[in-house]
């Protein structure tokens, strides 16, 4: 009697037999007995899964190197960090608020001088806001990293648009530079939180992302007021 | 009187809205709630580490690498499946990359050895567990990491095949190569009794 190999009884432990394999394990006792070792391996590999064993890590050692990656943090500096992002939410609302207006006053000035609306929302509306959208609604995100990609794109989209605006844009309206000003005092504002905040976690890649971000942007800010100013006018204050 | 007596249905949603509060603090760096979660699943990510490794101490290593993988990708945990499952997907990843890198998984393909152990027998239901455990130890390291991810971690060969680099066919092969040496090892255990003799116990001499 050709006996079934070992390799495909190692199989049928959990899998099905043909008709031929199913004849031959009903008349030899000895493939069968094989067929049940293998289940009875594969059964106590089953039962292995739900096995409780003490753990291999320590919590002393784990948490050792958790603080050390600044995965633990003390109470102080969980505080300090959600209320920074709290803050600088805020203000990123506001900085938006001001960009909004802006881009409604450089529309209005348009028309109010004679130009289509297509053409005026056209040149009107920068990259930078699409960005900003995204940012606010926290369900595009699917990880930190993508987060910060997105913090780092709106910031070098707010700048090519700001550098358009500051190189084509010739309106003068007291609507825009009211705009600049508002922004700018936000972005200020901004600036000196996130300071405060990365004297507190020098290392925290966010808080130094939002820190730059802002002193660009209120860098292109402040050009664009002082440009956006009548001939002969300076700029002392905002 | 209710309350007593919920359903599985409110007992897993009351356990699931725990743990996502949990987990919340565990973001924002709460050591309690870290220690928490480690406290409730190390028992299961690690014996998973420590199957797949082989090794105690290369598992004690890796399981804490495992930890502090599983704890910084925490904020990318978005709730679709339990963390338990969330956490087990992880600590196979981090296990087999660790492997890798320390050059055991590198030929997959490795012959099985020869070698033969006796196992002794024993009632106690734990003993056979630990026993199921030694033996796969004797395995090559890749039959061991294709018997570990299939019959105890429930794998399919598809996924093994993805996650170590090898066709299904070569999972399939490892793993009825691995059940064929563990049954071997494991002889005194899983023949059965009524079969009567130690001649007629041994395995078909084909």
């Amino acid at each position: 009697m050709q006996h079934l190999p070992i390799e495909r009884l190692a199989e049928l432990a959990d899998g099905e037999p043909n008709a031929t394999e199913q004849l031959h394990l009903a008349e030899c006792a000895m493939c069968a007995a094989e067929r049940v070792a293998y289940m009875r391996v594969v059964a106590m590999a089953a039962d292995e899964r739900r096995r409780i064993a003490p753990p291999v890590t320590n919590w002393g050692a784990l948490s050792a190197e958790l603080r050390n990656q600044g995965v633990i943090t003390t109470k102080a500096e969980t505080s300090a960090r959600k209320v920074f992002i709290a803050k600088v939410t805020r203000m990123a609302w506001q900085v938006a608020a001001g960009f909004g207006i802006l881009v409604t006053g450089l529309v209005t000035g348009r028309m109010s001088a004679g130009m289509p609306l297509r053409t005026a929302l056209a040149m009107g509306v920068p990259d930078s806001t699409s960005g900003m959208q995204l940012a606010m609604n926290t369900d595009d995100f699917t990880s930190t990293a993508s987060a910060m990609q997105v913090l780092q794109k709106a910031q070098q989209d707010y700048e090519r648009a700001m550098m358009y605006l500051a190189k084509y844009d010739t309106s003068t309206s007291e609507g825009a530079t009211q705009a600049y000003r508002t922004t700018l005092a936000a972005l200020d504002e901004m600036a000196e939180t996130s300071l405060k905040a990365l004297s507190q976690s020098p290392a925290d890649p966010i808080i130094n992302q939002v820190y730059f971000t802002t002193l660009g942007a209120r860098n292109m800010t402040l050009g664009k007021l002082a440009a956006a100013l009548p001939v002969g006018a300076r700029l002392s204050r905002f | 009187m209710e309350t007593s007596r919920a359903s599985p249905v409110t007992k897993t949603v009351n356990a699931m809205a725990t743990d996502f509060l949990t987990i919340q603090r565990a973001i924002e760096g709460d050591e309690r709630a870290l220690r928490a979660l480690w406290s409730q699943h190390a028992p299961h990510i690690d014996a998973v580490v420590r199957r797949l490794a082989g090794d105690p101490d290369l598992a004690e290593d890796i399981a804490q690498e495992v930890w502090i993988q599983i704890f910084r990708a925490l904020p990318t945990y978005r709730g679709e499946s339990q963390f338990g499952t969330w956490a087990h997907r992880i600590a196979v990843n981090r296990t087999l990359n660790a492997l890798r890198r320390t050059r055991r998984l590198t030929k997959i393909e490795t012959d099985m050895d020869e070698e033969t152990v006796s196992v002794e027998h024993t009632g106690d239901q734990a003993m056979l567990r630990s026993v199921i455990d030694a033996a796969a130890a004797k395995l090559s390291p890749g039959a061991r990491t294709v018997f570990v991810m299939h019959d105890v971690e429930g794998f399919t060969h598809e996924e093994i095949a993805k996650e170590l680099g090898i066709t299904p066919g070569g999972s399939k092969s490892q793993l009825f190569k691995a059940r064929a040496k563990l049954r071997r090892l494991l002889a005194h255990l899983v023949d059965a009794p009524s079969t009567g003799t130690g001649q007629e116990n041994a395995a078909p001499a084909y």
